[in-house]
Formats: structure tokens, C-alpha cells, sequence
């Protein structure tokens, strides 16, 4: 008896589960596109994943996608322009209507730009400018260069007696750090011409920790150490820590604003002192607002994007790095 | 040691005169080059690499490959990280990064050396792996600040010698022993050069090569831990790269990728001479824009060095005397 009820439970669940899904089959066919139409996709091809503030980035964007109903597709490429365009071409074959691009080959990445408009979608650049974009976020790396500069250049006159032996860790193959590191340059000799520089190439922790080593034994009273990254220079400082030299005067600075550089910053850390700080919570927000501006006819000071770093040293106040720091949370 | 062990040994060590060549040019280049402090300097720095080159080393002399190490270093970091970030402790935190080193070796040598899959796929998937495990870990915080304690193994010294070194070198020495004193030194060249024919032989060709891949794991763990420790912070950067500079420093060392034959102190120069290299080519201020040039210059120059010695030096050596024993080509001239 108990095996026959069974069956007979069974069947009907067959004939349930059979109608349920001709239903939702039918349902689909005919509501999910409507609501696909309506959901816009935006791509986001940022290859560095490992990067500290990369997690703050895609909080913000992603935040900023879910106020404003959006897909939002994640790169998960690395950092190998192959891969980057490989990737790239699954997503137009799968259909987007925007795509944001940290391309790591500006060259490779131009003819997609015509494929991006052949599917009536928009093409962003991220960081580097790639020719027949529709938008673009860059930061003002230049003037952020010239902005450290300075500030270096002060704390050589005034802490240093105005010479000093200044290194630089910086990676050839990149734009936005060579961009990052020449305009450095370029501002200390504006104002120290007799300074001589020494470089290593590194960009994350443990490289800037081995090159930082190498450059103290050569020049053990190097005190100036200027990394293209804040992973770098926490390598660099790491190196510092270790090397037996005291921290007197020494000034190590680093690019993007990382959440552990900003706190050593905040903590007066006497041998980490600058983070050329970008507003992580404000470039996420851009990613996904330009794709929005342009669809929406927006002003070109909404989709043509130039952001600015903020210089943050042992003088700026607790309370605003708490602000930048905010992102992280 | 006969002429003919000394003129074996200088045959099979000719990246040795490579080296030499190298620091005479960078102390002619540098005064500050050859002094104590940048020999430790140069020390510390390939540390973490030599610790996993020695088992590497072994692994490329059974025939197999590690393309993992970089990754397990991370992914041992991140666990130590997150285990400290989670209030476990230091003994606990330290144990679980290195269980992980040892897990990840004993899964690789479970799937290569027990069940024969293919080592350069399965590494290449944990090279992929355990680094995106890492980050999925972090989800892209880097977790840091783990005390003076920690920072011992990575910083500190004992008998004015740093902690690293001092690892490696007492790993070196394990390596060298069982390289070419101990029967596993032989088993292993036994592996790399005929597989079959050592199984008929009674060697245990799959649970050697399983307890290198083990060791290899603990080694990757051990050096991202000292990373991790140097920098007082997990982040997701450490190893990247690592597993091309190990093996770039075995190839270079003469051990031959299909198994069978090397030297581990030919390993051994081959590590320092990628190790000076990077560290002369900062202290005479050479550009980054040409650094790297010069790095595959000076590589290429020195395999191609090593090449031509062994040529060369073959011609002079009159093979008729004193044949060389077989065990003692592919344990590197019995040093």
C-alpha cells in the first residue's frame, strides 16, 4: 500500500513539476528578454585584481550600478593583454552596452573600438586614452607628479640640507607610471637641478623590498625613496625598516592611496610619509555614471574625466584621510 | 680530489666562471659591490627563492615540474593572514600556512606522482588556483601588522646571520647531502633518467617524486611566510613571478628539464648569478629601460658560457684514464 501511494505521489509530482515548467518556459520566453532590454550590462575589463584599492573600486562601482539598475560584468583576465582581449571578444559575442577598459595594450585594444560601436554600445577608457572612445576617467598623473615633486623638493631643502641622492622604483612598460614618475622628476629638478637619481624596476611589495636593499647598499645615504605604487612602497619601507639606517628624514612616498600606506600615513609613520591618494569611492562611482551621462546626453565634463590625486602627508589631518579611507570599510 | 675529478667538476661547473666573471665586472663597476653587507644583502634576497629551488631542483632532476610554488607562497600567506586576523595566534596561524604548502604539495604529488597525471598541467592549474583561492581569500584586503614575533622570521638575525639565509643554507645542506650522499639522491636520477627500468630496480619511483612534491608545498609556504613576514603584511603580490625565477635559476644551474642529470651546486650558481645580477645591475645604475635586456644578455651569455666551457674542457680531458661512474654525471661530480 505505502509503495503504491508513492507512486502515485510521484507521478503527480511529475505531472506538477512538467506543467510548472512548460509554464515557466513559456513565461520565459516571453518576459525575460523584456527584462534583459531594460537592464543595461556594463563591463568592466580592470585586469588588477591584486591591487589594494581594487576591492574599494568595485564596491563603489558596484554600489553605484545597483542605485541605477545595472549589470555590471567583472574582469577576471589578470593582468595579460591577451587574456584582456580574449575576454573582451567573449563579451561582445555575449552582448553589452557599455564597456569600461583599463586596456593593457593601448594598441591591440583600438580595433575593438569599432566593434564596440558596430553593437551600438559605448567604449570607455579607463586610465589610458584609446583613440574613438566615447568617454573617458584618467588621473592627472602628471600634475600629481609635479605635485610630490615639490613636496619633495621642500623636504630636500628643508630636511636635507638641499641635496639629495633620490630613488625611484618605477616599471618602463606602463604609461600611467612612467607618467607618474618623469613628472616627479621633472618637478625636483625644476627646483634642485643638481639632484641625482638612481632607479630600480619594481612595482609590487616584495620587488620593491629586494630593489630598496640593492639601492641602500650602493647608496646608504639615500633617503628619498619615490615608488610608481603604494605596494612599492611598503617594500621600500620594509627594506628601510630592516637595514639598520635610522628613519631620520627619510621620506618614502607611493601612488593610489592603498589603505594600509594611508593608515601608516595617518599613524605618522616616520619612514612611510606620502600617498598620492585617488578618491577610489569617486572613480568607482565614474565608471558606471559616464556610461549613464552619455546615454543620457550628459555635458562632456561628465563623461571626459580627469581625476585629480590628493597629497596625502604627515600634515594632512585625521580626519580627512578618514574620509578616504572611508571607501575601504 | 685526482686531476681528472677536478677537471670533471670544472667541466660541469663553468656558470661557477660565469659567476666570477659577473661580480669581478660589477666590483671593477661598484666599490661598494663586493663588501659583507651587500653579500648578505644578495643572500637575504634569494633566500626565499633557494629555499624552493632545492626541491624544485630535485623535482626537474625526477623528470617533473612545480609551476606552483609562487601561488602556494600566496595562498600560505593569506591563510597565515586571515588565521591571525581571525585571533588564532601565532603557533596556530604559522602552522596553518604551512598545513596549506603542505596540503597543495600532497594533492600535486597525489595526482602526478600516484596517478600519473601530467605534472606541467596539473601545476599550471594550481598556479591558477591557489593564487585565485588567495584572492578569493582576501577578497583584495590585505590583512598586516602581525607583531615583532613574526617579524623574527623574516627580520630577524641569530648570530648576526639573518633568519632566511640561515634557512636556506640549512636547507641547502640537507639538499646537497641527500643530492649526492644519500640513496634518494640517487634514486632520484634513477627516476629522471630511466623510470622503468628503477621500478623493476625496487626504487620507489612514486612515493619519491610524491614526498618531493610534499616538500616543495612546505618549501613555497616556508617562503611566502618569510615574505609575508619582511613585508608585515599578506598581500596578494608575493610570489608573483616566483615559480619563473626558480626555475630559471635550476635550468640555468644544468639540470636538465627532461630529468636524469644535474648539479645542485650548479643550481646553487645559478641562483646567486641571477642574484647578482639583479643587484649589480642597481648599483651601477643602469636604466630600467635597459635592465631587462641586460638581464637576458647576461643570462643567455652565461648559458651559452657554460655550454662552450663543457665543450671545450671535454677536449682536453683524456677520457681513457679515469672513466667517469655513471652515478657521478648525474650527481654533478661527486662534490
Amino acid at each position: 500500500m505505502g509503495t503504491k501511494a508513492s507512486r502515485a505521489v510521484t507521478r503527480r509530482d511529475l505531472l506538477k513539476m512538467t506543467a510548472a515548467g512548460v509554464a515557466v518556459a513559456g513565461v520565459a520566453s516571453v518576459g525575460l528578454p523584456v527584462v534583459a532590454q531594460e537592464r543595461k550590462r556594463i563591463a568592466i575589463a580592470h585586469p588588477d585584481r591584486a591591487a589594494d584599492y581594487f576591492q574599494g573600486f568595485m564596491n563603489s562601482a558596484l554600489a553605484e550600478a545597483d542605485k541605477r539598475g545595472y549589470e555590471v560584468l567583472q574582469s577576471f583576465s589578470g593582468m595579460d593583454p591577451q587574456k584582456q582581449l580574449a575576454e573582451v571578444n567573449t563579451w561582445l559575442a555575449q552582448g553589452f552596452d557599455a564597456l569600461i577598459v583599463l586596456s593593457l595594450d593601448a594598441n591591440a585594444m583600438a580595433p575593438i573600438v569599432a566593434k564596440v560601436h558596430e553593437q551600438n554600445a559605448l567604449f570607455v577608457s579607463y586610465a589610458n586614452r584609446i583613440e574613438g572612445e566615447d568617454g573617458f576617467i584618467k588621473w592627472a598623473d602628471r600634475e600629481a607628479g609635479a605635485l610630490l615633486g615639490a613636496y619633495t623638493a621642500k623636504h630636500i631643502k628643508e630636511k636635507l640640507g638641499g641635496s639629495a641622492e633620490v630613488g625611484f622604483l618605477t616599471a618602463t612598460n606602463i604609461q600611467v607610471v612612467t607618467d607618474r614618475i618623469e613628472s616627479t622628476r621633472e618637478a625636483i629638478l625644476a627646483e634642485l637641478p643638481e639632484t641625482k637619481f638612481f632607479e630600480a624596476t619594481a612595482l609590487s611589495a616584495p620587488d620593491a623590498l629586494k630593489a630598496t636593499q640593492s639601492l641602500l647598499q650602493a647608496h646608504p645615504e639615500m633617503k628619498i625613496i619615490i615608488c610608481c605604487t603604494d605596494d612599492g612602497a611598503l617594500g621600500a619601507r620594509s627594506a628601510y625598516q630592516n637595514s639598520g639606517l635610522g628613519p631620520d628624514n627619510v621620506l618614502i612616498a607611493g601612488f593610489d592611496g592603498a589603505k594600509q600606506n594611508l593608515e601608516l600615513v595617518k599613524a605618522r609613520d616616520p619612514y612611510l610619509q606620502v600617498s598620492m591618494a585617488l578618491d577610489i569611492g569617486a572613480i568607482g562611482r565614474r565608471v558606471i555614471d559616464i556610461p549613464y551621462q552619455l546615454w543620457n546626453g550628459g555635458p562632456e565634463s561628465e563623461t571626459h574625466v580627469l581625476q585629480d590625486y590628493t597629497l596625502v602627508s604627515h600634515e594632512t589631518g585625521e580626519a580627512d584621510i578618514d574620509v578616504i579611507l572611508s571607501v575601504y570599510s | 680530489m685526482t686531476r681528472q675529478q677536478i677537471l670533471t667538476w670544472i667541466q660541469r661547473n663553468g656558470l661557477f666562471f660565469a659567476l666570477v666573471l659577473l661580480v669581478a665586472i660589477f666590483s671593477f663597476a661598484s666599490s661598494r659591490f663586493l663588501t659583507l653587507p651587500n653579500v648578505t644583502v644578495i643572500l637575504l634576497q634569494n633566500a626565499v627563492i633557494g629555499l624552493i629551488v632545492v626541491p624544485g631542483a630535485m623535482l626537474i632532476l625526477c623528470g617533473l615540474v612545480d609551476l606552483s610554488v609562487g601561488s602556494v607562497a600566496v595562498l600560505a600567506a593569506v591563510v597565515f593572514g586571515q588565521a591571525m586576523e581571525s585571533g588564532l595566534g601565532l603557533p596556530v596561524s604559522v602552522l596553518f600556512g604551512l598545513g596549506v604548502g603542505m596540503l597543495w604539495g600532497a594533492f600535486n604529488g597525489y595526482l602526478i606522482a600516484i596517478n600519473g597525471f601530467s605534472p606541467i598541467i596539473i601545476t599550471l592549474g594550481g598556479l591558477a588556483g591557489a593564487r585565485g583561492l588567495a584572492e578569493f581569500i582576501t577578497q583584495g584586503y590585505t590583512t598586516y601588522g602581525y607583531g615583532p614575533e613574526f617579524a623574527f622570521l623574516g627580520n630577524g638575525k641569530l648570530l648576526g646571520v639573518p633568519v632566511p639565509i640561515l634557512l636556506f643554507l640549512l636547507v641547502l645542506a640537507v639538499g646537497l647531502h641527500v643530492w649526492y650522499r644519500a640513496p634518494l639522491g640517487r634514486h632520484m636520477i634513477a627516476i629522471g633518467g630511466a623510470k622503468d627500468t628503477a621500478a623493476e630496480l625496487g626504487i620507489p619511483v612514486k612515493l619519491v617524486p610524491f614526498w618531493l612534491y610534499v616538500a616543495s608545498g612546505v618549501a613555497s609556504a616556508l617562503g611566502g611566510l618569510i615574505v609575508a613576514s619582511q613585508l608585515d603584511g599578506a598581500a596578494v603580490t608575493i610570489g608573483t613571478g616566483m615559480e619563473l625565477e626558480v626555475l630559471t635559476a635550476i635550468l640555468l644551474g644544468g639540470v636538465s628539464f627532461t630529468g636524469g642529470r644535474g648539479s645542485l651546486f650548479g643550481v646553487f650558481f645559478g641562483l646567486l648569478f641571477v642574484g647578482v645580477l639583479s643587484n649589480g645591475l642597481i648599483q651601477i645604475n643602469v636604466s630600467p629601460y635597459v635592465e631587462q635586456v641586460a638581464i637576458g644578455a647576461a643570462l643567455c651569455g652565461a648559458a651559452a658560457l657554460d655550454m662552450l666551457y663543457q665543450r671545450l674542457e671535454r677536449l682536453q680531458v683524456p677520457i681513457d684514464k679515469e672513466p667517469i661512474e655513471p652515478v657521478a654525471q648525474g650527481a654533478g661530480g661527486g662534490q
